[in-house]
């Protein structure tokens, strides 16, 4: 066998392999992690993300392979056509959360008439509208990101030292002044995600939407909170800082996220120029949950001393969001005292004065179920509150990673303006 | 209709002139920002060229006479396209997921970008030039 052969055999072997990997990617398109579990629920967080460019990939493959397989064409037709047919089978699947995105766009813009009204759309003025995207989806920004603007980030400020841990922030501000842009200095407090008990504040709390917020003129702040160092889970997320472990339960990480409001009331918010009279409350997953209990119990008896009584909540903003918390991460069981337990749950909490609620989920999610984010918005809206559901057909958990795909773009677009209608509100 | 040599050689500079607007366009892209008529412009001219760069190398082997010492060149570059495709890919995915992670420098991250996506359109430009050079030589082709 000559050295040109021994290398078209070789790239035959890795395209084959390619094929292979962009047929699980598929699978996982359509189906998450929740069949196979393990690993595939941490898989399942790239895969809608980069289904755009596996299409790409399993199409680039599949010329790759009939260029080795030329001379097959006309001694075996029938192979060299089945391996075209295969390649681009695979390649067509792998299109489908592209396909989907004219369905995501119609679905949200339903649910903006649901919430805001018909016309919603024209009670943004045009010199605000210039500073948002303009298009729920560009393909041309798929691939060459969508541009940053002049922003400030400082990083690792403390806020909280005590039960033998430090919780520090991130806090991403605008360069121009805050009341020049839509945000106006408004305040969203960024809470990360991690099952409770992993997880923290960077690289996993979506640095990309935050510094794409910032330069909306909102101010920022990516917090820790104390993480349960007793409970395990499966599908923990990595960067997990030592030095915020310990024997907590739920009530203690509220608790944390009261301390920082209440810092933010009487400093952070001088220091930065953030605007206390409109807060949001946003969070991924585990941090999700907690943005609800923040944002949503803000009005609610139980946490009336736990928060700072001087900001105005103007909006929850959960991310792939379980509806409450699992009764084993709080003190007492909920049989035992089933007020605890109602205290941190969304639909528990909300009533016809919260503020409006933005949630996001992908229909593939194998942590959190797109039949719960459904029964959410459905409870959340019939307790009175207002509630946008962005449906992210074939997303899994935690993807909005991506600011650019077809994803990401598209959550950006609407939450851009959720939180501009929202800030007028009162 | 027939497809002979004419045809070839004009969707050869349709595609030439979309391989370089997409590469004007994607400089733009960062100078003047979002807009969207531009944007969706350039979209539809990245999902042209792409498909046609496609079938353009489809088209090659195919139609190119791989004995000829011009023929062998096309074939070869038509591999090389096809591995520039794909290394831009993996340049393109390196870049975008990692413009999330702090623990890059933004020169990085940019540059797997940038290098995943113009490579593609400058080896495009160069392929389609090739063979727009090459389609009046008779003994390339198996056009009859």
């Amino acid at each position: 066998m000559n050295k040109l052969r021994i290398v078209k055999v070789i790239l035959g072997i890795l395209s084959i392999l390619m094929l292979i990997w962009g047929a699980f990617w598929a699978y996982m398109l359509f189906f998450g992690g929740r069949i196979l579990r393990g690993i595939t629920i941490v898989i399942e967080e790239f895969v809608a993300q980069s289904s755009v460019l596996m299409l790409a990939l399993c199409i680039a493959v599949t010329i790759l392979l009939m260029k080795l397989l030329a001379s097959r064409r006309v001694k075996h037709p029938k192979q060299y056509y089945a391996i075209i047919i295969i390649g681009l089978t695979i390649s067509g699947f792998n299109a489908a959360s592209l396909l989907a995105t004219p369905y995501t766009i119609l679905n949200a813009e339903q649910e903006f008439e649901d919430a805001f009204g018909v016309n919603w759309g024209n009670s943004i003025p045009l010199n605000v509208q210039n500073y948002f995207l303009p298009s729920p989806y560009l393909f041309s920004s798929h691939f060459l990101s969508i541009p940053e603007k002049a922003i400030i980030v400082e990083k690792d400020i403390l806020f909280y030292t005590g039960e033998n841990i430090t919780l520090y922030f991130d806090v991403y501000r605008p360069v121009e002044p805050a009341s020049l842009l839509p945000g106006n200095g408004s305040i969203i407090i960024n809470l990360h995600p991690g099952a409770w008990m992993s997880g923290g504040k960077g690289t996993w709390n979506m640095i990309s939407t935050s510094k794409y917020l910032a330069g909306q003129g909102y101010v920022v702040f990516d917090i820790e909170y104390g993480l349960i160092d007793w409970f395990e889970y499966g599908a923990a997320a990595p960067d997990t800082p030592e030095y915020v472990m310990g024997n907590f339960t739920i009530e203690d990480q509220v608790r944390h996220i009261g301390i920082f409001t209440n810092r933010c009331e009487s400093e952070f918010a001088a220091t930065y120029g953030a605007n206390l009279d409109s807060v949001y409350f946003m969070g991924r997953s585990a941090g999700a949950h907690l943005a609800g209990v923040a944002g949503l119990g803000y009005n609610y008896d139980f946490h009336n001393t736990t928060f700072s009584p001087n900001m105005v909540v103007k909006g929850v903003i959960p991310l792939y969001s379980p509806s409450a918390a699992p009764e084993f991460l709080l003190k007492e069981k909920r049989s035992a005292n089933p007020d605890l337990y109602n205290a941190y749950d969304l639909v528990h909490l909300a009533d016809d004065e919260d503020p409006p609620v933005l949630i996001f989920q992908g229909t593939s999610d194998g942590q959190v179920r797109i039949e719960g984010a459904i029964e959410l918005e459905e409870d959340l809206e019939s307790k009175g509150t207002d509630c946008c559901l962005l449906m992210f057909p074939f997303a899994g958990h935690a993807n909005d990673f991506v600011l650019s795909t077809n994803i990401g773009q598209v959550w950006i677009y609407y939450l851009e303006r959720f939180l501009y209608l929202t800030q007028n509100i009162s | 209709m027939k497809f002979g040599r004419e045809q070839v050689k004009y969707v050869c500079i349709i595609l030439s002139g979309a391989n370089i607007a997409s590469i004007i366009l994607g400089i733009l892209h960062y100078i003047i920002g979002l807009n969207i008529v531009i944007g969706t412009i350039f979209s539809i001219l990245i999902v042209l060229a792409w498909f046609l760069n496609v079938a353009l190398i489809v088209f090659d082997d195919y139609k190119v006479v791989k004995n000829s010492s011009i023929g062998k060149r096309i074939n070869r570059f038509g591999y090389g396209f096809v591995g520039v495709q794909i290394i831009a890919i993996f340049c393109l995915i390196g870049g975008l997921f990692t413009l999330n992670a702090n623990w890059f420098s933004p020169v990085l991250q940019y540059s797997l970008i940038w290098i995943g996506f113009f490579s593609f359109f400058v080896y495009a430009s160069l392929f389609s030039y090739l063979n727009i050079k090459a389609l009046n030589n008779r003994e390339v082709w198996k056009f009859e």
